[in-house]
C-alpha cells in the first residue's frame, strides 16, 4: 500500500482568507463595535471553514468552530491591537482543535470494550495510511496491537490470544501508541 | 450554523476592558511585598542577622540568585498567559543552568563538615516544607492571573508560576538561613522548588478553568 505522509511544513499552506484586517475590527469590537465584531466573527469563521476540515473529521468540525469562536468571545480582552492578530487568533484555533482531538481519543478510549474493533471501513484504511508511515516510531508491541485493532479490526480479546498479551497490556499498548501517534501528529502541525 | 450563532455572540458582546501586563506584574509584586513585609515583621531579626554576618556574601548571594530567579519565573508566566506566547523551554533549562552555575560560585562546593553532613536533613526538610509553604500566594495569584489570561499552555503556565512562588519562597526563606553549603541548597531548596513545581504542574491546570 502506498504510504502517505505528513505534509512538509514548507507546503502546507494557510487558509487563504487574510486574517490581518481583522485586528482592527476586533479592537473596535473590545471597545463595544457590534457591527465591527459580527464583521470579525464572520472573518474567523471563514478561515476556520477552512482551518479545521483539514484537521478533524467531518462531524467534529461545526462543533470546533462553535468552540473555537466562542473561545475567542470569552478571551477578546486578551487581544492586544497593538499586535498583529493573526497569531493571537491562530494560536487559539490551533488550541481548541488540539483540545478536541485530545478529549476525542481520551472518550474512545474510556469507551474501549473487550470487543473493540473499528468503526468503519473509510476509518480502517485512514487509519492505516497514517500507521504506515508512522509505524517505525512505535514499539513492536505497540505497533503489533494497534494494526490488528485498526487496520485488521481485530477484538482486544483476539489480539490477546494471538500475540500473548494480557488484555489489559493489549488496551495500555493501543492507548500508549495513539497517544504517541497524537504527539506525532502535533508535531507534525506545529 | 453560523450566523445565529454569531448574532447570539454579538448580541451578548459588551465593551471590554482589555488585558494589562504591567498591572498584572504589579498585582505579583505586591502580593510579594506584603509576604515579604509580614515575613520581615514575624521574622526573629537575630537570626537574620546572623545569617548575614556569619557570611554576608553569601548571604547576599541567596538572595541575589534566588530573587532573581523569582523575577525571571514571573515575567514568563505572565508572557506565556498570551495565547501566542513562544514556548519557552530554551529559557527554562538556562535558568536552571544558570542558578546551578551561579551556586556552584557562590556557595561551599566542599563543606568543612563534608558533604554529606553538609546536608543535615532535620533543618533540611523544614527548610524544604518552608520554601514550598511560603511560595503559595505569588503562585495562587499567578494561577488567577492565568485563569484571567489566554494561555494555551496551561501546564507550562503552571510550572512557570510555581517555579516564579517557589523562587520567591526560597528568596524570603534565605533571609534568615544560615546554611551556605551548595550540596544543602540544592538539595533542600531545589526540593521546595521541585515540590512546588511539580504541585503546580500536574495538579493545578486541573482546577483552573481558562477557557
Amino acid at each position: 500500500m502506498e504510504v502517505v505522509s505528513f505534509p512538509e511544513k514548507e507546503t502546507r499552506r494557510p487558509p487563504s482568507i487574510d486574517l490581518a484586517p481583522v485586528g482592527a475590527l476586533m479592537a473596535k469590537a473590545q471597545n463595544g463595535d457590534k457591527k465591527a465584531y459580527n464583521e470579525a466573527l464572520t472573518l474567523c469563521e471563514a478561515w476556520l471553514k477552512v482551518y479545521l476540515p483539514r484537521r478533524l473529521a467531518p462531524e467534529h468540525v461545526e462543533d470546533a468552530i462553535q468552540e473555537t469562536l466562542m473561545a475567542v468571545h470569552r478571551k477578546r480582552h486578551t487581544y492586544d491591537p497593538s499586535r498583529p492578530f493573526p497569531p493571537w487568533f491562530v494560536a487559539i484555533a490551533r488550541f481548541k482543535w488540539l483540545d478536541r482531538l485530545r478529549s476525542h481519543y481520551k472518550q474512545e478510549h474510556e469507551e474501549l470494550g473487550d470487543d473493540y474493533g473499528v468503526e468503519s471501513h473509510e476509518e480502517t484504511v485512514l487509519a492505516r495510511l497514517v500507521l504506515e508511515n508512522v509505524l517505525s516510531n512505535l514499539t513492536e508491541a505497540q505497533a503489533t496491537v494497534l494494526k490488528m485493532a485498526k487496520i485488521e479490526g481485530r477484538s482486544v480479546e483476539e489480539i490477546s490470544l494471538a500475540t500473548g498479551q494480557s488484555s489489559s497490556l493489549v488496551k495500555v499498548n493501543i492507548h500508549r501508541a495513539r497517544k504517541k501517534l497524537m504527539k506525532l501528529l502535533e508535531k507534525s502541525y506545529e | 450554523m453560523s450566523n445565529d450563532f454569531i448574532n447570539g455572540l454579538v448580541a451578548t458582546a459588551e465593551p471590554v476592558e482589555r488585558r494589562r501586563v504591567g498591572f498584572e506584574i504589579l498585582a505579583v509584586i505586591g502580593v510579594a511585598f506584603l509576604e515579604l513585609i509580614g515575613l520581615l515583621v514575624l521574622m526573629d531579626a537575630e537570626k537574620m542577622a546572623m545569617a548575614y554576618d556569619l557570611s554576608p556574601v553569601q548571604f547576599v548571594a541567596k538572595a541575589a540568585i534566588f530573587g532573581g530567579l523569582a523575577v525571571i519565573a514571573m515575567v514568563l508566566a505572565i508572557h506565556s498567559f498570551d495565547p501566542a506566547a513562544k514556548r519557552v523551554e530554551a529559557v527554562l533549562i538556562a535558568m536552571v543552568g544558570g542558578t546551578l552555575v551561579l551556586s556552584a560560585i557562590f556557595f561551599d562546593l566542599m563543606p568543612s563538615n563534608g558533604v554529606l553532613n553538609s546536608i543535615e536533613p532535620m533543618s533540611g526538610m523544614y527548610c524544604a516544607a518552608a520554601v514550598a509553604s511560603l511560595s503559595l500566594p505569588v503562585t495562587l495569584v499567578l494561577c488567577v492571573l492565568m485563569a484571567q489570561g489566554a494561555t494555551t499552555q496551561p501546564r507550562r503556565s503552571c510550572l512557570l508560576a510555581g517555579l516564579a512562588g517557589g523562587a520567591f519562597g526560597a528568596f524570603v526563606f534565605a533571609l534568615q538561613c544560615p546554611y551556605t553549603s551548595f550540596w544543602y541548597l540544592a538539595v533542600w531548596y531545589g526540593g521546595g522548588l521541585a515540590m512546588i513545581c511539580a504541585f503546580s504542574a500536574l495538579v493545578l491546570p486541573r482546577f483552573i478553568r481558562c477557557w
